[in-house]
């Protein structure tokens, strides 16, 4: 046949309408693709893309010496999501070999690793068969996670459960706090929850139709943040062995209950704060409520004669009295209305000096000793110690203590703020008060928290260093070495003593109030300064109401066993110079 | 290819009608052996048996086999790319697809070759059989136990433990059929009654075995054939017009009636735009699009789809062109067009290089077949059809396809041997 022009014409058609084709699809695929495409593409993303939290670890809380107090430990919640659950089992392949598991032997196998029975796992996924997510179990160890991954169950999903531990249980768990299922409770763990708390991160990966995560799809929006790590001021150790102490003594007089605060001189760090009875954070609900926090922050006390260093402190640095000023004291200090006040031993007509007042601790001594100071001026001097503020560690719940106006003082009251008495103060007060001594009148700020440290090596929350005077350095040094005779010639001097060192001390045997008036209870104490030639730390051991002997003598033990301690384990040379001769009768 | 083409050119001039011999391209191919004397006429027959043997063929040979060939590793490639995820989640064997792709062009692409080397005059002879043979295989879909219904299409055979779909072969057969026809009426096509008989109750038998089976995309490539094949035989516009009127009519009916076709239209012609359209019947489509959006203008690179994640269905088959355009980028996707596009042009040189009429029509079947059944594809990956669940020639995943499309180029490939070039 002859090819016809018809049939020439025939196929140049054909290739101009398999050009035009192209040239359509060409642009079709340019509109999908480069138009379209960018806005298609994340909608696309966006359908198959799950978003995850992503988890920052909660920062560690350790003493000054980085033992960890409180740590954060990895558990895992086991998720479930239902609507992927075949209830006719699950095909898998091992070794390209088809197995089929039931869903009741799938059920079976997680409740043998998790402890949970099989109704318990069933009624998780059945509550909702179309939800996409449900726990089967929160918080278990990795072990357990580990043996539920490897059952590779596809529709078991996981999540990281960050949980807290407390590695040294009862140590300091009083300051540390715990953390609880709706986050930080008490302690350091709530007033520094800014610097320990993560920020989590989020991320978002794809996921196949069938749930199956796609690989390399993870886009992290936002990589999370480890908290920051607190460093206490105190020492475990010394943490330790005053809760030892303490307790140990508590439960030998009965005391319902007691504290220890251990300050060191030079910088004002609590070097450690014991109460008992206190607390597990492992294991707070098998603690007494009202001592899952520190009683020596939170809950004040008329503390008595311990307050009698202060009056007398505060009196020499105004200029009235010296340590040598000469009273005479009568048996009874009495007011016009009949009233009176006494001494805790009965005496005849005194005379002491102010030396021989503190030492022997007399309430009608420091009396006298007041009427040389207006009122005004003898608050203030108490403001300035700290008394009726709180301490600059702002602990959770920390009390102020009360220090009333001038104004609500009656005429007993007026003499009594100086023995202790008709004022209230935290046992942490009454060590910030011997620690301004010891510091030669400075007061520096009580510092518990040495700082936040971040990961990237900056510190934050750093404690405020600033110094304040409160008193010359001559009243204080003068007030130490008249609270060295307490321990060198004083009533309790047997029981104070430790041989090779000035100790500089103060008791105190204050009566509890009642509803109505004081009761037969006492608060005892012991507040101490060692060594009193140079300053180094304050102890302070107080107990609440003692059942068996109710006067400050009881406490002195316990001091002394601490002091001792302190002694010991912060290497303090024994004095070489023996105490100056201060006259305390005349 | 380049270097011999202008050479062969050159040869094939001089004598204008003669096909083109072994030895006058031999100095072209050879021209450091011996250019002055010529060898002696016994060892020169041996010479041309065996360059006859393994020779150089003409270039429309080169560039149809080039291409096809491209095309079946180009297609083992992203059957494996989009099928290994969902096989694996299926059957735990990554590589089942593609090893059972890899089976069938290892076995198609020995039957293309064996094709090319058959005269062209036996494929005019086995024309008959063939097109009978094909549809008593076409019936045996509807023995029970023998064949198989997939997805609402009655389509498929056993044989062993392999399946078949015998639709495929009725496609070749039907090309082959219709150019011998044709070419046998060449002179009596201007009467519409010789062009309808027997065209056209023969075409309606193999047609409406395929529609019986309900697939209606085979069905619609098998229509397409003999059109064209009416068409590049030379039969009248007018005639042919009528033809299409008729069977368009007939087409539009038969989507009417089927309320799976109906939905699946309607959906298509809204634009997929409603929820429930997007999460039924737009399923496929909208998914496809995601994918190739995806791709932007470089791709995301080969393996890295992630619609094939068991989120696009048949995402190694009737939408590969999906996860190519999804892989390989809009840069990509334009190669596949443009290979196609080559295809056609080696078909249309080769038809246009004879003057054999049933060479003619029977490779213009074959073109639009292969070329007509990869537009339609790409253009329901693209949303430009709704879907009618026809593979992408040559790269699709499916034994039948492949095997059948290559026995098809195989046969065009032999008249490209026996033609001489003519451009």
């Amino acid at each position: 046949m002859k090819k016809s022009r018809s049939a020439r014409a025939r196929l140049a058609v054909t290739i101009v309408v398999i050009v035009a084709i192209v040239v359509i699809f060409s642009g079709r695929l340019f509109d999908l693709q480069v138009i379209q495409g960018p806005t298609l593409a994340a909608k696309a993303q966006k359908d198959r893309s799950t978003q995850v939290t992503t988890y920052g670890t909660r920062g560690a809380i350790e003493d000054t010496n980085g033992n960890v107090l409180a740590d954060s430990v990895d558990r895992f919640d086991i998720t479930v999501a239902p609507i992927n659950v075949k209830l006719d089992g699950d095909d898998s392949y091992v070794k390209g070999v088809k197995v089929h598991t039931s869903f009741e032997s799938e059920l079976q196998s997680i409740a043998a690793i998790t402890g949970q029975t099989t109704d318990e796992l069933r009624a998780a996924i059945t509550a909702d068969p179309k939800a996409n997510f449900a726990y089967l179990t929160k918080a278990v160890t990795l072990d357990v996670f580990t043996r539920v991954q490897a059952l590779h169950i596809p529709w078991i999903y996981y999540e990281p459960h960050p949980a807290r531990t407390y590695p040294n249980g009862a140590i300091a768990g009083n300051l540390v706090g715990f953390v609880g299922t709706d986050g930080p409770q008490a302690g350091i763990e709530l007033k520094e929850n800014s610097c320990l708390a993560p920020t989590n991160g989020t991320s978002t990966y794809e996921k196949g139709e069938d749930g199956v995560r796609i690989p390399g799809s993870t886009v992290t929006q936002k990589n999370p943040k480890d908290g920051g790590t607190i460093k206490l001021t105190i020492d475990r150790d010394m943490q330790w062995f005053a809760q030892q102490t303490i307790a140990q003594r508590a439960q030998q007089i009965g005391a319902k209950w007691a504290t220890a605060v251990v300050v060191r001189v030079a910088d004002n760090h609590l070097m450690a704060v014991a109460d008992y009875p206190t607390v597990d954070p492992n294991n707070v609900s098998a603690a007494n409520p009202a001592a899952t926090g520190s009683r020596a922050f939170a809950i004040p006390y008329e503390p008595g004669s311990t307050f009698k260093a202060m009056s007398a402190a505060s009196m020499i640095d105004a200029g009235v009295i010296t340590p040598t000023t000469k009273i005479t004291l009568p048996s009874l200090y009495r007011f016009p209305d009949g009233a009176y006040i006494k001494d805790s031993f009965p005496h005849g007509v005194l005379k002491y000096t102010t030396a021989g007042v503190l030492e022997n601790s007399s309430n009608i001594g420091i009396s006298i000793l007041s009427e040389k100071l207006d009122a005004q001026s003898r608050r203030d001097y108490m403001l300035k110690f700290g008394v009726g503020q709180k301490t600059a560690v702002g602990f959770g719940g920390e009390s102020s203590g009360h220090l009333g106006a001038v104004s609500s003082w009656d005429e007993i009251t007026n003499r009594a703020v100086e023995f202790g008495q008709g004022v209230s103060a935290t046992s942490v007060q009454v060590a910030q008060i011997f620690s301004t001594l010891a510091n030669h009148g400075v007061h520096l700020p009580l510092t518990l928290v040495e700082g936040c440290y971040h990961a990237d090596g900056t510190v934050t929350d750093k404690p405020s260093t600033k110094a304040t005077r409160v008193i010359s350095a001559q009243a204080a040094d003068e007030t130490v070495q008249m609270l060295e005779t307490v321990v060198s010639s004083g009533p309790n001097s047997p029981v104070l003593k430790i041989p090779g060192y000035r100790i500089a001390a103060k008791t105190g045997t204050a009566q509890v109030a009642g509803p109505n008036g004081y009761t037969d209870d006492r608060v005892i104490s012991v507040a101490g300064i060692a060594p009193a030639e140079n300053p180094k730390y304050v102890v302070l051991v107080t107990f609440g109401e003692p059942s068996t002997v109710k006067v400050s003598a009881a406490a002195a033990p316990a001091f002394r066993k601490l002091m001792i301690q302190v002694l010991k384990k912060y290497r303090i040379p024994p004095s070489t110079v023996p105490a100056p001769f201060i006259q305390t009768t005349w | 290819m380049t270097t011999t083409r202008p050479s062969a050119r050159r040869t094939a001039r001089t004598p204008a009608t003669e096909p083109l011999r072994t030895p006058q391209a031999r100095p072209a191919a050879h021209p450091a052996s011996n250019p002055g004397a010529q060898p002696a006429a016994h060892p020169r027959r041996a010479v041309v048996a065996v360059q006859r043997v393994f020779g150089a063929e003409n270039p429309n040979f080169y560039l149809l086999l080039g291409t096809t060939l491209f095309l079946v590793i180009f297609g083992l490639v992203m059957v494996l790319s989009s099928s290994s995820v969902e096989v694996g989640a299926r059957t735990g064997d990554f590589f089942a697809s593609f090893q059972r792709q890899g089976f069938y062009a290892i076995l198609g692409v020995p039957l293309m070759l064996v094709a090319s080397r058959v005269p062209a005059v036996f494929w005019k002879r086995a024309a008959w059989a063939a097109l009978i043979g094909t549809s008593v295989l076409q019936l045996a879909v509807f023995i029970p136990g023998v064949g198989i219904n997939y997805q609402g299409n009655q389509n498929w055979i056993h044989i062993g433990s392999f399946t078949a779909q015998p639709s495929e072969l009725v496609k070749l057969s039907l090309a082959l059929w219709l150019g011998w026809v044709l070419a046998a009426k060449q002179n009596l096509l201007g009467d519409w009654k010789h062009v309808f008989i027997p065209i056209g109750p023969v075409a309606a038998v193999a047609i409406g075995l395929v529609l019986l089976g309900k697939d209606l995309g085979t069905a619609l490539i098998l229509l397409s054939i003999v059109l064209g094949c009416l068409f590049y035989g030379g039969v009248r516009l007018r005639i042919l017009g009528a033809a299409i009127g008729i069977v368009g009519f007939v087409v539009f009916l038969f989507t009417r009636f089927s309320s799976n076709r109906t939905n699946r239209i309607d959906a298509w012609l809204s634009g997929c735009t409603s929820k429930s359209d997007q999460l039924g019947t737009c399923w496929q489509t909208i998914h496809g699009w995601w994918g190739i959006a995806s791709g932007g203008i470089f791709g995301s690179g080969l393996g890295e789809s992630k619609v094939k994640w068991s989120w696009l269905p048949e995402a190694d088959n009737d939408f590969i062109f999906a996860i190519i355009g999804d892989e390989l980028g809009l840069i990509g996707a334009i190669v596949v067009l443009v290979l196609f596009v080559v295809l056609a042009l080696s078909f249309i040189r080769i038809i246009r290089a004879s003057d054999d009429p049933f060479v003619r029509v029977s490779t213009s079947g074959i073109m639009i077949w292969i070329i007509g059944q990869a537009f339609v594809n790409i253009a329901v990956v693209l949303g430009l059809l709704p879907v009618l669940g026809v593979p992408l020639p040559l790269i699709s995943a499916g034994g039948s396809s492949l095997i059948a499309s290559l026995v098809g180029i195989g046969i065009v490939l032999s008249y490209a041997r026996h033609t001489p070039v003519k451009l």
